[in-house]
């Protein structure tokens, strides 16, 4: 199975510029959220204990949602991420 | 806990396990290009990728470990599914572009693409060395566990079975055939999961009754007596006058006083496990003899976090306790986008834009399989076939519990599942001595026949050496031992590639030290920590020399620290500033 060979890419820097600074964003709201995560666990383990939504503890709620977030946010960035012309024409 | 061989079990594991084979020797006669044996050529489909991915992360840590962790102890496994993916999340967003901007084979040839510096290939090399073997022990303890139900052989024999044919499959294929069984594997793993969970939810709950309770829920001990294993006193085995560790994992009340439930809804599943009552076992060794006893437990209590011993600290008053938990929590984030196997495969495909979507795609899978690891945990934990003496076997074990078939093709998968793994480990290592630590040493350019030669010899080296790992292991959770290669990991590498492309001041020297320190001080942490005094060396974990077992939390900063130092104190030429 041929998927077309390695290629080095001709980078627009303004594509470049945009997406890494798309991807600090990003990374830095789930950083806040995985830190007040772990920190709640560490520091206040019996507010996981609190029933709040559907029946569930807090611990499996912001579990899933955790794992929901992560998977969100990748999609995010994915859909907001600019491609360059040239890697937009090798695709065709 | 002694186990029945079944002869359709193993003609179904046999059949999946010689598929791969095949696929891997058919796929392998196609790589002959060094490019063809480390990178797949950048050849590979961004979707192929992305769900390999997944097939090389979701190693017999997540399946055999995190289901075995929470089987045993509850929600304390899941914080690593939360942790495993949140890793995910640094290497989407901050790490996978510019990587396959800069790379080629390895590692360190994104590290080193601006400078050209033999310091920085011996580290970056060496540190691939580290992390791949620590995170060989674990697939190989797994290897072992999962060939013990099915053929009742020996762990020893079940590690040098996969160290065998991993050691095959490396040398005689490479990238290729690794990411195909990866994508099959990978795909596999996460529809059989989602069939068991389905299983599961249909059905329910069940209570053991009083009688059963006072026969299930009886103390279990073992002891040795001259070379022979009793249990209860009598000889351990399944004949007649002889006796087997009973199989555990039971209800012991529903809600309402119910003998069960019939089919739960996913919500509703968790919410009628915290209002029942669950036995959960645990073991004393006392002069050689070893007692499992049962106890009695709220739901709502496995439900949270702080039951696994190692986590327990969380409730209480020792900040050190705490510190441990953060700096684990802290090495599964930084962990990921510094493991040398994950790395490597962002050199399988075209471009950047590929490296991203295939990013996305395993984050989605990775994602879809940790949530179900909480529903396949607190299936086993009910299942009533759990083997008391291996928390690693819950996931197959739960499978057996609805029918042989289901645990055949469990146990294939997850036996694939360490032979693609340790197959990614293995070439990412052999790629780390041919590629770079040579180059090192000879100082002529080696031919594509050469590389790949010194790759496969490495290649036997590092196989046998995991096997010999596998085998000295034998008792830990593998979840838990890989908590240990993110550190390392996570210590060495992360800091290094993440100054090199945010910090313009970044030197050659800066990255070399950088990665030395955090190797060299997180594998010192844990040599000198506590849980190995008590696991590995046998001794008291109170005299351990370190505060607290899990080093990311010092060992992370201290290798930025050194970089930022090292750079500072380093010439800022124009050889040596990090293009941006």
């Amino acid at each position: 199975m041929d998927h077309g060979e390695n290629v080095k890419e001709q980078e627009d820097p303004q594509v470049v510029a945009w997406n890494r600074r798309l991807g600090l964003i990003l990374f830095a709201i789930y950083s806040a959220i995985y830190a007040a995560y772990v920190l709640v666990n560490t520091f206040s383990p019996q507010w996981m204990d609190q029933v709040s939504l559907l029946g569930l503890n807090n611990a499996v709620l912001t579990g899933f949602g955790l794992i929901l977030a992560a998977i969100v946010i990748a999609f995010l960035y994915g859909f907001l991420c600019r491609v360059s012309r040239a890697a937009t024409e090798a695709g065709r | 806990m002694i186990y029945e061989t079944n002869t359709t079990a193993i003609l179904m594991f046999s059949t999946i396990v010689g598929f791969t084979l095949w696929l891997s020797f058919y796929l392998g006669s196609k790589a002959r290009s060094a490019a063809g044996f480390f990178a797949a050529g950048g050849s590979i489909h961004w979707f192929v990728n992305g769900v390999a991915f997944a097939g090389d992360y979701l190693s017999a840590a997540s399946f055999l470990g995190i289901c075995g962790m929470i089987a045993f102890y509850g929600y304390d496994g899941f914080l690593y599914s939360i942790g495993y993916l949140a890793g995910w999340i640094v290497a989407l967003l901050v790490i996978a572009e510019p990587l396959k901007r800069l790379g080629k084979y390895t590692f360190a040839d994104a590290l080193d693409a601006q400078f050209q510096s033999r310091g920085i290939r011996l580290a970056a090399s060496l540190s691939t060395l580290a992390v791949s073997i620590f995170y060989l022990i674990p697939q190989m303890v797994g290897a072992g566990a999962l060939v013990q139900p099915l053929f009742n052989l020996p762990h020893w024999v079940g590690v040098t079975i996969v160290g065998t044919v991993v050691i095959l499959i490396v040398v005689t294929a490479g990238m290729v055939s690794t990411t195909y069984i990866q994508f099959i594997k990978g795909g596999l793993l996460v529809l059989f999961s989602a069939v068991l969970t389905v299983l599961i939810l249909n059905r329910g709950f069940t209570a053991l009754d009083t009688e059963q309770q006072a026969l299930m829920l009886k103390d279990q001990v073992v002891t040795q007596q001259e070379g022979k294993t009793f249990v209860d006193g009598v000889p351990q085995g399944l004949g007649e006058g002889e006796k087997d560790l009973r199989p555990v994992g039971h209800l012991v009340s529903l809600p309402e006083g119910k003998t069960e439930t019939g089919p739960l809804g996913p919500f509703e599943f968790f919410r009628v496990f915290s209002n029942s009552e669950v036995a959960l076992w645990k073991k004393d060794v006392v002069d050689g003899t070893t007692t499992y006893s049962a106890k009695t437990v709220p739901g709502s209590e496995v439900l949270r976090p702080g039951n696994y011993p190692a986590f327990a600290g969380i409730r209480g008053d020792k900040l050190m306790a705490k510190l441990n938990f953060l700096s684990l929590m802290l090495a599964l984030f930084c962990g990921t986008a510094a493991l040398p196997h994950i790395l490597i495969r962002y050199y399988t495909v075209r471009d950047q834009l590929s490296a991203r979507k295939s990013t996305i795609v395993g984050i989605t899978t990775i994602g879809l399989f940790y949530v179900m690891t909480l529903y396949l945990g607190i299936g086993a934990m009910t299942s009533g076939a759990l083997d008391v003496t291996d928390t690693n076997m819950a996931a197959p074990l739960l499978a057996k519990s609805f029918n042989n078939l289901l645990f055949a093709a469990i146990s294939a998968i997850a036996f694939t599942t360490v032979l693609g793994t340790v197959s990614g480990l293995i070439i990412a290592s052999s790629g780390a001595v041919a590629h770079d630590l040579v180059s090192i040493v000879v100082r002529e350019p080696l031919n594509d026949h050469s590389k790949i030669r010194i790759a496969k010899i490495t290649s036997v080296v590092v196989g046998i050496i995991a096997i010999a790992l596998g085998i000295a292991f034998q008792s830990m959770n593998v979840g838990y031992l890989v908590g240990w290669a993110f550190s390392v990991a996570a210590s060495a590498n992360l800091p290094a590639l993440i100054m090199l492309l945010f910090w313009e001041r970044t030197t050659k020297q800066g990255i070399t030290a950088s990665i030395l320190v955090g190797m060299v001080s997180s594998l010192a942490w844990i040599l000198m920590s506590g849980d190995t005094y008590k696991s590995v060396y046998g001794w008291d974990a109170e005299t351990s020399i370190v505060p607290f077992s899990q080093p990311g939390i010092v060992t992370i900063p201290l290798s930025f620290l050194t970089l930022v130092v090292v750079s500072l104190v380093t010439p800022r030429n124009q050889e040596t500033v990090v293009a941006k």
